[in-house]
């Protein structure tokens, strides 16, 4: 069950499926009735409609349901405090594998600079990686190697 | 434009959504206080003029004396470092200061500040301690400098202000990239703008459209701010544990190149005029900083930074020796020698702040911030409509038209109190602060009594509009300059401030009094959601 | 710089007023609100020369090295489109 690793899965549920692409068109029909593909019409406005209507109608949860929403704060974590962690890491390590140049200061101030990147970069990677459990090994390594430097340097 | 699978497109969508709406709300005044503050300069001069012609030059001639006759009346460990710059209506600020760790452990500075006449440098304020407490105590830069700490740290103390404020502009760049990715058509789409019955349909376009064109803005504008934020809040202290130990003085001296090895021996500063005068000539620009290190010592050095030149986006400095004024150097902004890493940081300022082409460009960078504002504003808005069958969705809605409308209002109403307490002992950013809670509670009250959505809308931008236009009566009714002594004395911000503060506010009230848009937002009627009837 | 940045606004912004008036995506959908003001559409060709146009000014600043002045066009420009694309919204019933 891949698509339950999404942030929000409730649309696997067939019995919203029909609502939620009814909304989807609704939103985009041009006045004159003829349907425009947008925004919209990529289901994605529907996609949150459809975990609302989920809440609303309290159904019992399904077992692939809770092992889903699992997946959610495991990405969610990913994505939010183990990503800025690991960007923060990347960015403190790059102090010591980033060239200092001539100047001898490029090593101290682009990794500051390319910090907001980084950490974007990374949340996004965390959200969009299909396989979690990729997502995190990457992520995890990243944040070790230079972690394992920072440890090093500074024991040295 | 691109073709996403439709499960990253969903993703996307919802990393773009639900990051606006959970963020969006302290987005949006980070956003609208930085569209102000593009003309912090200005305002000030506005706010605080001074009450005859000035000077041109930020630094005029004639600094060289002052320099000295104030430096004899400061304790000599504020010789550290002199730091010189122009203040609210061009007055004239001198900080005698020493660069040590505040009572919160981290590093700032303590000293003396005089301010002082430009054309008699005659001083006019003094004002002692660390340089927060100097800083509250400026009362001239007081309605900018409101604006400016509301955008730059929400008011929240540091270092957690600024890391709230380099999350959010996080927040804004993931939304601008995931907004460019999921939009299949942006191209398309650029000029179709629907503000028919279809309220959803209606949102959507007004979003889609602002966002599409403000997209590389919202990119670099929140790039810039979020290195802003988080350089000074994490990047820094975090480089100054692995290569200094902690010693975040070592890693400024770093960055700013080698200081000169220590020779205290006592040596007379040479005359600061001439330093002027010839980075002025070097660089074809106005000095606007100077700073002096180790004032009356034999290692002194002294750094003039000027405006950007014609053509330049990267500012340098030049650095003179103290005590014969022999010029060592055009510096970059960080290092001794260019480089990517300098060139870099050196962008960041123009490319957020807007400042490098004068009045032209900070104009469009107030356009962008509004445009940026507005895309806030319109997706919050829009991602609340299309779930306003929940009641909590509903009530998120209504909260974002308080908070949506209800800012700027609360925003232009602080600076009354800063007129009306101005010769108070009050200092300025207490004043202002009660005034804008104080507007922003009754506006909560307004939010929650208003049924229709479009009517508080309305109310309140019309409230904002009143507002607008009552700002120069006030500032008027308080001693201010009148436009034809501020043109006689060459003061151009009072008349133009005061002119696009009435544009605006005429503008508000056009928009509030305007036809009525279709809005058909829903109200609870005997448990049915229900349609409020079109108006006329 | 302002003697050049106005002008390749100006430039800019016109190629982009007719790209709005007459974008046939907008055009379609006011043909069904208000049919008897559309103007006709832009045949592909002539939207993508003028969509080519747009952008010159600013290409031509960047070769001149004058980018301030490219700086303000491109704002300028975001702004412009928005204003045109709000100026020229559909008002339909």
């Amino acid at each position: 069950m891949r698509r339950t690793g999404r942030i929000i899965r409730m649309s696997d549920q067939p019995a919203h499926a029909e609502s939620v692409r009814a909304e989807a068109r609704s939103f985009t029909r041009e006045p004159n009735g003829a349907a425009v593909p947008d925004l919209a019409d990529q289901d994605g406005g529907a996609f949150f409609c459809t975990q609302q209507n989920a809440m609303t109608h309290r159904q019992p949860k399904l077992p692939a349901q809770q092992g889903g929403r699992l997946r959610a704060w495991m990405r969610g974590l990913l994505a939010g405090p183990l990503a800025l962690v690991a960007a923060c890491l990347i960015m403190a390590g790059g102090a010591l594998w980033v060239p200092p140049g001539a100047a001898q200061i490029n090593n101290l101030v682009l990794p500051i600079v390319l910090f907001p990147l980084l950490w974007s970069a990374l949340f996004l990677y965390a959200c969009l990686d299909r396989k979690l459990g990729r997502a995190y090994a990457i992520i995890g390594a990243l944040a070790v190697v230079n972690g394992l430097l920072l440890s090093l340097h500074l024991i040295r | 434009m691109f073709k996403l699978p439709r499960h990253e497109t969903k993703t996307l969508l919802a990393i773009h959504g639900w990051s606006g709406v959970l963020l969006g709300l302290l987005l949006y005044a980070v956003i609208c206080t930085g569209v102000a503050a593009v003309f912090a300069s200005e305002l000030n001069d506005w706010a605080s003029p001074l009450p005859h012609a000035t000077v041109s030059a930020d630094l005029p001639p004639g600094l060289d004396d002052a320099i000295r006759r104030l430096a004899n009346e400061v304790d000599p460990q504020f010789h550290e470092e002199v730091a010189v710059y122009r203040g609210a209506g061009g007055r004239l600020n001198l900080l005698f200061h020493r660069h040590e760790n505040g009572p919160d452990g981290r590093p700032t500075e303590r000293g003396v500040e005089f301010e002082l006449d430009p054309v008699s440098f005659a001083p006019l304020d003094r004002r002692e301690g660390w340089l927060e407490e100097i800083e509250a105590q400026r009362a001239s830069t007081g309605v900018a400098d409101f604006l400016v700490n509301l955008h730059v740290r929400l008011h929240i103390p540091d270092p957690w202000g600024l890391f709230v404020t380099g999350v959010l502009g996080l927040a804004m760049m993931v939304a601008a990239v995931t907004g460019l990715v999921i939009h299949r058509h942006l191209l398309r789409d650029l000029f179709t703008m629907r503000l028919g019955r279809d309220a959803v349909l209606r949102r959507r376009d007004v979003h889609v459209v602002a966002g599409s064109w403000n997209l590389p803005f919202a990119f670099i504008l929140a790039f810039t701010g979020s290195f802003f934020s988080f350089a000074t809040s994490v990047g820094l202290p975090a480089l100054a544990m692995v290569k200094f130990g902690g010693d975040q003085q070592a890693l400024f001296e770093t960055l700013s190149g080698a200081p000169r090895a220590e020779d205290p021996r006592p040596a007379r500063l040479t005359n600061v005029d001439a330093i002027l005068a010839d980075a002025r000539s070097r660089s074809n620009a106005e000095p606007n900083f100077l700073s002096i290190t180790h004032y009356g010592r034999a290692d002194s050095m002294a750094t003039v930074y000027t405006e950007l030149p014609a053509d330049e986006l990267v500012y340098s400095s030049y650095v003179y020796d103290g005590p014969t004024g022999t010029f060592i150097r055009e510096a970059p902004p960080m290092g001794t020698r260019p480089s990517v890493g300098a060139s870099l940081v050196g962008l960041m300022y123009p490319l957020h702040f807007g400042n490098f082409g004068g009045a032209l460009s900070k104009a469009v960078w107030v356009g962008l911030g509004f445009t940026g504002a507005y895309v806030t504003l319109t997706g919050m808005l829009l991602w609340a409509k299309r779930r306003e069958e929940q009641p909590a969705w509903r009530r998120m809605a209504r909260f974002i038209h308080y908070v949506g409308y209800g800012l700027p209002l609360a925003l232009v109403c602080a600076p009354y109190a800063f007129f009306i307490l101005r010769d108070s002992d009050i200092p300025a950013a207490t004043s202002q602060g009660v005034a804008f809670l104080t507007v922003a509670a009754l506006t909560a009250v307004a939010a929650v009594t208003t049924r229709d959505m479009d009517r508080l809308r309305r109310r309140l931008l019309a409230a904002t509009g009143i507002a607008l236009l009552g700002l120069p009566v006030v500032r008027l009714a308080t001693g201010g300059l009148g436009w034809m002594q501020a043109l006689e004395h060459g003061i151009a911000a009072v008349p133009c401030v005061d002119a696009a503060l009435m544009i605006v506010g005429v503008a508000s009230l056009w928009v509030a009094l305007g036809r009525r848009v279709r809005m058909a937002l829903p109200t609870r009627v005997e448990g049915q959601i229900k349609s409020e009837p079109q108006a006329t | 710089m302002m003697f050049l940045s106005v002008p390749a606004i100006l430039l800019s912004t016109s190629f982009i007023a007719v790209l709005a008036r007459r974008d046939p995506k907008r055009l379609r959908n006011l043909a069904s609100a208000h049919a008897r003001f559309s103007p006709s559409p832009l045949s592909a060709r002539v939207r993508r020369l003028l969509g080519v146009l747009v952008p010159v000014p600013g290409v031509a600043l960047m070769l001149l090295g004058a980018w301030w002045a490219f700086l303000v066009w491109l704002g300028a420009l975001c702004i412009a489109g928005w204003i045109a694309s709000r100026a020229l919204a559909i008002h339909t019933g």
